[in-house]
């Protein structure tokens, strides 16, 4: 018995040793070997591994490797890949990622014409998201957009007409007829990341944002103090849960088991996200979200689910150019991603998936009426994860009640100041 | 045994269990929630399923990726046996040199050593990385293994330290009249004495490598060699839904490997000195 | 340094293997991150020096590292003594010949395993939410509901209490230490009459003692740069009452990037570790007894 632990200890310890020297090098037979990074679920792993691997059927002299993972622990360790210039060939990002690594250095290659057809996209979307300082540094994977997903049943329940236009006056006048008949009930889940969104985007109906392309606070104080009271009414009223219950689902709002057993009629939420948020509760529909008369910006978030992206210090970037060609244009690729990162924003990606059939009703709808009143994207100030952090720290304390709106108001705005001063 | 020896040897043993539920209950749910379905495991709080489902286990371990478990399992061998087995040896040496011997600068070089472990990690990765991509180490599991040779988990020289500290003087003494040198005198008369110190380094070190998280992601990159602990995170996305229950029924299987070592030393606590028979 | 210390060089030899991993692979990143406290480093680029700026504004007024601070510090005085004042205790029963006594030393242990596992990282918030586990189990027993997580006054309470519940280490090393006792000490105490207590306090305790120390200063060093509970649990909140000081490193530095502030917040953070490390080691002359000192 020693004596064979012993065998397989030494036999571990040789084969460690070796397994741990071994790192690919490439290039030795005229062969290129690619790494491409993403994050995702099994249902984006597969199709992505079968797209790679029809494009190496076609060109056996490239070798993709997929780096891919979870989402947790992503983006630290692709600032360190980055800032140790090991970052893989092709990178898929986060929208606000672009300008956060942009702005440190040059990361990422320029992506022109000669690479990829980009008149498959809309010009606008990608010159208001995917570029920086100008430059197109990568491609959008789908389009994801704000929506308002409601229980129409657990609503028609209580007594509200489920095929209300939400304004943000009935959302309380007639959302607080949930709380009045059962206390246990809400008529929104907000946890305190969301009800920073809701903010954000009332201040960018009411001020045209929180803070704008200059770095400035953009709405006065009585502008933010008549946002903080219209919220504190959501407390009041029983629209969304007091923060004592819902600040442990932080950024997991679908978590909250109040949410998943029905005491919660609606939510603000991304359609790229949508399906995850709803898991299995019945009856579920998109609105519009409310937009106040005569808003210059209805503040309703549009950005692309992810960016394709390659890094500056590839050694092949011909190679991972053609790449990313086939991903975003290529019918057999299209066709084998499906809706793997959503909903194609290439225009030839979005009909190869609808000639298939495969992009539901509800997605298409809740995608279609986003765009139809999605508002400027945000400042890459009022991105900033520093600005976003002051927000969310003066919406959890007064939140909690810890700030008249008021004082909210008053604070926010010293807050934002001395940070964006810093930055 | 009289009566009172019988009621405390009750409130003992009630005792226990009553603990022993609270520590093992976590265990529990995760068994629990290994045949829940998503809705279930967020929304009963009771530890069985009402509606039980079926196969998470297979599925979890197969995957749905290029590599299942078992490469994932494989790999964690790989980096762990190593790992431990250096450990234990440098820990043993160095914890005898600190211990043992008079030399200059002693007390300097263990609080320089000591102070390795109070500076936050956060702030080391960056360096360290970039140093570990001069030595070409990235992507293999040398990150883990060279500094276990090389002594660099000071936890475990100190703990040696201490725990052969706490032997008497007269060990080595005596060694000596019986001609062993320094060398032998560890090997042949320390040592036996320290298994149960050299059982808890594998232990703890065999744990904490095996569910190490943040230094795996950062180094390993290719998916053909990540650690179970890189495999059980690889399918949770933000945005799309996947299947909590293979995550447990993963998570469970994963922790078979260090409850079965720590089952397997267990013995040598129990034999590590002639203590048997010993009473608290 | 006594005059009269009679050098042995072998040592050297036998903690070579550590001074050549200091040298070969732990100096450089250590001077590393210590020229970027004097930096404005963000990670990408080069970092430009900047001197004292980042100590500066640190200590003008960074309300943000106040409150991290004094939470650290509540957690590091509730969760240590705690952690190891229980696992002393139980590994004092555990000693016993008792039946099934293996079984229930794993069972104990297991939490340390599973501790910042992904599969229980769900599992608190159910256990300490409004109608969580724990409330429900207070209500049969006729106790009032304790908003565990959600009430800032609580958040950090429980958070340490996770911590303590992974006492297994700890507990584990006591046990190997109580095993080196030799028996003799206990036979000879009894003896001479002595009961339960006294043997307690004047035979295991000294002995134990060493083991006593480093559970100290290891669970110190630990608890002040802990973040994983409070991550996975509260991250942070609510009202940033759990937002401990390895909270913070963390957001300065792969959030926000700035990468240069944190490494100058760690420095900080070590220099305050190095203090209580350095006090407990000199209380432990009065109080730690070695084999080697008889």
């Amino acid at each position: 018995m020693k004596k064979s632990i012993l065998a397989v200890l030494v036999v571990l310890l040789a084969a460690g040793s070796v397994f741990a020297t071994g790192q690919a090098d490439d290039g030795a037979s005229g062969n290129v070997t690619l790494r491409m990074s993403w994050w995702g679920g099994d249902s984006r792993h597969t199709p992505t591994l079968n797209a790679l691997e029809a494009y190496t059927a076609a060109h056996p002299e490239v070798k993709i490797e997929g780096e891919y993972g979870g989402w947790d622990g992503y983006y630290q360790k692709l600032v360190t890949q980055v800032a140790g210039g090991t970052a893989a060939d092709i990178i898929q990002i986060d929208q606000p990622w672009l300008s956060e690594l942009s702005s440190k250095g040059e990361v990422f290659v320029e992506i022109d014409a000669s690479m990829v057809d980009l008149s498959q996209f809309d010009a606008k979307f990608l010159e208001n998201y995917c570029t920086y300082n100008g430059k197109l540094m990568g491609l959008p994977t789908g389009t994801n957009v704000n929506t308002f997903a409601v229980d129409t049943k657990m609503l028609a329940d209580y007594g509200i007409d489920p095929d209300t236009v939400w304004t943000w006056d009935n959302i309380v006048s007639e959302g607080k007829k949930i709380n009045a008949q059962n206390p246990d009930c809400y008529f929104s889940g907000a946890t305190p990341d969301i009800l920073r969104f809701w903010f954000e985007m009332y201040m960018a109906q009411v001020a045209g944002a929180v803070v704008d392309n200059d770095g400035k606070v953009a709405f006065t104080e009585a502008q933010g103090t008549e946002a903080f009271e219209y919220f504190q009414s959501w407390f009041d009223e029983g629209i969304i849960a007091p923060f004592s219950q819902t600040s442990l689902f932080f950024q997991k709002f679908q978590e909250n088991p109040s949410w998943i057993t029905g005491e919660m009629a609606t939510t603000w939420t991304w359609v790229s996200s949508m399906n995850k948020d709803i898991g299995n509760r019945p009856n579920f529909e998109t609105r519009q979200l409310p937009v106040m008369d005569g808003a210059a910006n209805s503040g309703v978030l549009m950005r692309p689910s992810q960016i394709m992206v390659i890094h500056s210090r590839s050694k092949h970037k011909a190679e991972a150019a053609d790449v990313m060609k086939y991903l975003f244009t290529d019918t057999e690729a299209l066709e084998i991603l499906g809706l793997a990162r959503g909903i194609p924003s290439a225009e030839i990606g979005r009909s190869v998936l609808a000639s298939k059939g495969a992009i539901s009703v509800m997605a298409e709808t809740a995608t279609n009426e986003g765009i139809a009143q999605a508002g400027l994207p945000q400042s890459v100030y009022q991105m900033n994860s520093e600005v976003m952090q002051v927000m969310q720290d003066i919406i959890d304390e007064f939140g909690f009640g810890k700030l008249t709106p008021a004082e909210a108001s008053r604070k926010l705005i010293a807050n934002l100041e001395s940070t964006i001063a810093n930055l | 045994m009289t009566n009172k020896q019988i009621a405390g040897k009750a409130v003992s043993y009630a005792f226990l269990i009553i603990l022993a539920y609270i520590m093992v209950y976590p265990l529990l749910w995760v068994v629990g929630a290994s045949f829940k379905s998503n809705a279930e495991i967020f929304g009963n709080i009771s530890l069985i399923p009402k509606e039980p489902v079926f196969g998470a286990f297979k599925a979890g371990w197969v995957g749905t990726g290029q590599y299942g478990f078992s490469t994932f399992m494989l790999n964690t061998f790989m980096l762990v046996v190593p790992t431990v087995f250096f450990t234990v040896f440098s820990a043993t040496l160095i914890g005898y040199g600190f211990a043992r011997f008079e030399f200059p600068f002693k007390r300097a070089l263990f609080a320089i050593m000591l102070s390795t472990l109070m500076l936050p990690a956060t702030v080391i990765i960056i360096p360290r990385y970039i140093f570990f991509r001069h030595l070409g180490w990235l992507d293999s599991y040398l990150p883990f293994i060279v500094p276990a040779l090389l002594g660099c988990f000071p936890f475990f020289n100190f703990m040696m330290v201490q725990f052969i500290r706490g032997l008497p003087l007269e060990i080595d003494e005596s060694g000596k009249l019986d001609g062993c040198n320094s060398f032998t005198i560890l090997t042949r008369l320390l040592l036996p004495l320290c298994k149960s110190a050299m059982f808890s380094v594998i232990v703890f070190q065999f744990v904490w490598t095996w569910n190490d998280f943040l230094n795996v992601l950062i180094y390993i990159s290719s998916v053909a060699k990540y650690p179970v602990a890189l495999g059980l995170r690889m399918t949770m996305d933000i945005s799309t839904e996947f299947d909590w229950n293979q995550i447990m029924a993963m998570s469970l299987v994963c922790i078979l490997p260090p409850v079965l070592v720590f089952f397997g030393a267990q013995k040598y606590f129990v034999t590590g000195i002639s203590t048997t028979g010993m009473k608290g | 340094m006594k005059s009269n210390t009679k050098y042995n060089y072998a040592g050297y030899l036998y903690i070579l293997p550590w001074i050549i991993g200091f040298l070969l692979l732990q100096l450089v990143p250590l001077i590393n991150s210590l020229w970027y406290s004097f930096t404005d480093f963000q990670l990408l680029g080069s970092p430009n020096f900047t001197g004292l700026a980042n100590f500066k504004k640190i200590f003008s007024g960074d309300q943000t590292f106040i409150k991290s601070l004094n939470v650290t510090f509540i957690y590091v005085l509730i969760a240590v003594p705690l952690k190891i004042a229980f696992a002393l205790f139980i590994a004092v029963i555990l000693n016993q010949k008792i039946k099934g006594i293996n079984l229930f030393r794993t069972l104990y242990y297991i939490p340390s395993i599973l501790g910042g596992s992904v599969a229980v990282s769900v599992l608190w918030k159910y256990l300490f939410m409004n109608q969580g586990v724990v409330n429900n189990t207070l209500a049969v027993v006729g106790l009032p509901a304790i908003d565990w997580l959600g009430d800032p006054r609580y958040a950090l309470g429980t958070v340490s209490m996770v911590t303590v519940w992974q006492f297994g280490s700890s507990m584990l090393l006591f046990l190997a230490g109580l095993k080196q006792i030799p028996v003799s000490l206990y036979e000879a105490a009894r003896i001479d009459g002595a009961g339960r207590a006294r043997i307690f306090w004047k035979i295991t305790i000294p002995e134990l003692s060493p083991i006593v120390l480093f559970n100290l200063i290891m669970q110190m060093i630990n608890a002040f740069q802990d973040f994983t509970s409070a991550y996975v649990i509260t991250q942070g909140g609510p009202l940033k009452s759990t937002y401990l000081y390895g909270l913070m490193l963390y957001d300065q530095g792969f959030k926000f990037f700035k990468m240069g502030y944190a490494s100058a917040l760690s420095w900080i953070l070590f220099v305050i570790i190095m203090f209580f490390t350095s006090l407990t080691f000199r209380s432990s002359q009065s109080w730690v007894h070695y084999g080697d000192s008889k």
